[in-house]
């Protein structure tokens, strides 16, 4: 979610939702179970573990992607060159040129960088929330 | 695995109904903060 907003954005709960799910990447404990014992003060245990859940999720499809090294399809580079050029996507540390012995050099789809080679995503995602500032991952 | 943890693939379509203790949107929201803090645009 790359871009400015205020508040929930018009989904209730966003701003509580979106700080667990920072800091359930995040490896902070302290941070984190204070998002936990947040969320289920506002929705509830069963909304606190079904959240964990898709945390989960998309964070293992994203391993799944960096382990296979897949890179975007070809048939979307093109069209979607100008919306990554929009977002900044192509600034992101994953489109350094590289080599993947199956596939060969591309942008790729998925990549978790080191939190010191962040600085050009985290500046977009700062730009997130006003009230949800960079979270526990922040540099 | 992802049945369990997310939605059965006719719940994805199914924007009619909530199968979780949290809403759909609520859902997609996770999922697209989660996929940006990964860096994953696919």
């Amino acid at each position: 979610m790359i871009g400015g907003a205020d508040g929930d954005g018009g989904i209730p709960h966003s701003e509580i939702l979106g700080r667990f799910a920072e800091a359930a990447i995040g490896d902070d404990a302290d941070v984190l179970a204070a998002a936990r014992m947040e969320l289920v003060g506002a929705l509830g245990d069963a909304a606190m573990v079904d959240t964990s859940a898709i945390v989960a999720t998309f964070t293992a499809i994203d391993r799944v992607a960096d382990a296979t090294g897949i890179p975007i399809d070809a048939a979307r580079v093109a069209p979607t060159a100008g919306l990554r050029g929009q977002l900044g996507i192509d600034s992101f540390p994953s489109n350094a040129p590289r080599k993947n012995p199956r596939f060969g050099e591309g942008f790729f789809v998925c990549r978790k960088i080191p939190e010191n080679q962040a600085s050009s995503f985290f500046r977009l995602s700062s730009k997130a929330s006003s009230s949800q500032p960079n979270g526990p991952l922040a540099p | 695995m992802v049945e369990a943890q997310y939605l059965a693939r006719h719940e994805m379509r199914d924007f009619g109904n909530e199968f979780r203790a949290i809403t759909n949107t609520q859902i997609e929201f996770i999922a697209g903060r989660v996929s940006s803090l990964n860096q994953c645009v696919y």
